[in-house]
């Protein structure tokens, strides 16, 4: 079973990001007595995919730029046409990504702080809540 | 259907727990404790009409390397040969008195049998590498850890409905799966291949009922316990995937109802478990915005501002394909995965349509989903 959409929205975001912030977890971990080669060598290897996505991005975003002006795309068009904030992202190709890029930070960071917010004042179930079995 | 509410220790011990138990029809053919080497292991298999796959099932279970000491197949009353030709490969079958309406009722009735350790659970269409099992139990070295989960990947990659799934899967439990892993939340044990501490199973009740998405709602379950799940990429099984839109349709409908009905039944005890909090919290607001972007907004933005917001939906296509190939570059398979990889973009319009009709449903509505439909 997989859920939601993997690879869309703010989930690579936060993986990234979790996969940057390993070698800090395992350092608590290693305090902790509960490290080993083998976590040290899973997180060498998350560190270079996370390394190849984030390269593979930026030759990526190179690549959509050029495409967009050869093709004559970054020309707003459409009964939108030279208005607003939206048609301006469309007019300049580094706007749309760096946009993208911070909404979906700054989208990141607002759940987080919000489910740490729900955490502090929204308390537990009164008592676990148990399968039935049937008869 | 009925059900009633049994405390967890009314399973406890075996013996009494046999004593309640429902009389076994003809068809059982259980055999006494193997004499072999005790392994602590009991398979469980539950199976409604597969007679077309049981047979590879039942051969890659009794080809492992690590041999369980019992293997039962619960024939939910197929009107298929299922049950005979379990029969005569040798294991213990039980033939539910009535068709119990979904798989996590037919792991209960099979679950009371169980007089080992540790319980598998596998579905009725899933092979094994030969090692898959011995490999998946070594996480229970570890006496926190009450259930393990291993790597899915589809056993049949032709349609492009399978071929969408293999590359999701690639990156599911390629990359995040592992990542959940290593901050000890993985967001749930599969429900196809997973292996379960019988105490703990029983003290949480066996296998819910009450949601679509039983494999979710019990490793949630395990977590509030403050019990252990463990991903095990090493152990590898192979399920027969949905390999037309009709049969995807049932699956991702149970899936994505199943999601937000285990989301709706436990979120204020989630707030409270580090990790797995966060990952429930993106998993609902990507299903939510990246599906509402994916099947509208860029697409309006393309026609009424301009054609460049068509290129959102190949921004995240590296983030996909490296994680994607790595997996693919360890199994030999890269051509496969590239060749697949238009199967995935396709497969995610058609995922963003479920889990929005799912939003619908189970939050919106309340027309909850109960009918549990396998998917192929």
């Amino acid at each position: 079973m997989v859920v939601g959409l993997p690879g869309t929205g703010i989930g690579g975001l936060f993986y990234l990001f979790m996969a940057f912030w390993m070698p800090f977890h395992e350092l608590y971990m290693l305090a902790r007595g509960r490290s080993s080669p083998a976590r040290w060598r899973f997180i060498a290897l998350n560190w270079i995919i996370i390394t190849g996505v984030l390269a593979v991005l930026w030759v990526t975003m190179l690549a959509m730029k050029t495409l967009v002006h050869f093709t004559g795309l970054e020309k707003p068009r459409g009964v939108l046409e030279k208005t607003g904030l939206v048609s301006g992202l469309a007019h300049d190709t580094n706007t749309f990504f760096a946009s993208a890029g911070w909404a979906s930070a700054i989208s990141l960071v607002a759940l987080v702080v919000i489910v740490h917010a729900l955490r502090l004042t929204v308390g537990r179930a009164s008592k676990p809540r148990l399968a039935a079995l049937p008869v | 259907m009925s059900t009633i509410a049994l405390s967890p220790t009314s399973l406890k011990p075996l013996p009494s727990a046999l004593k309640q138990a429902p009389l076994r029809p003809a068809t059982d053919t259980r055999q006494p404790p193997p004499t072999r080497e005790n392994t602590g292991l009991t398979v469980l298999i539950p199976a409604y009409n597969e007679a077309a796959s049981i047979a590879d099932t039942v051969r890659s279970v009794q080809a492992q390397s690590m041999q369980a000491d019992d293997i039962i197949v619960i024939d939910d009353c197929s009107t298929d040969d299922t049950g005979a030709i379990a029969q005569s490969l040798g294991v213990t079958v039980l033939r539910t008195p009535k068709n119990c309406g979904c798989k996590a009722n037919a792991l209960n009735y099979g679950l009371r049998f169980v007089d080992s350790e540790f319980a598998l659970a596998i579905d009725a269409d899933t092979t094994f590498d030969q090692k898959s099992f011995e490999r998946l139990m070594t996480a229970f070295d570890d006496p926190n850890v009450a259930a393990a989960c291993g790597f899915v990947l589809p056993r049949n990659v032709n349609t492009i409905w399978e071929r969408g799934r293999y590359v999701e899967y690639l990156f599911a439990f390629g990359l995040y799966k592992p990542m959940q892993d290593y901050y000890e939340r993985p967001l749930l044990a599969s429900g196809c291949f997973s292996a379960y501490r019988t105490e703990d199973l029983r003290a949480v009740g066996g296998w819910p009922t009450r949601t679509v998405a039983e494999d979710m709602d019990l490793t949630w379950m395990m977590y509030m316990r403050g019990r252990k799940v463990r991903f095990v990429p090493e152990a590898v099984c192979y399920p027969i995937e949905p390999h037309n839109l009709h049969f995807l349709s049932k699956q991702l409908r149970r899936w994505s109802c199943g999601f937000f009905q285990t989301v709706k039944l436990h979120w204020r005890e989630v707030l409270h478990i580090p990790f797995l909090r966060t990952i429930v919290a993106i998993g609902v607001w990507d299903a939510t915005i990246a599906a509402l972007a994916l099947l509208f907004i860029l697409p309006l933005l393309a026609i009424f501002v301009s054609p460049v917001f068509l290129l959102g939906y190949f921004i995240d296509i590296p983030a996909v394909l490296v994680p994607v190939l790595h997996r693919a570059h360890q199994r030999g398979e890269v051509k496969k995965a590239l060749a697949s990889l238009p199967g995935f973009f396709v497969l995610r319009f058609v995922n963003a349509w479920f889990v929005l009709v799912a939003i619908w449903r189970e939050v919106i509505t309340g027309n909850r989903l109960a009918t549990f439909e396998k998917g192929h």
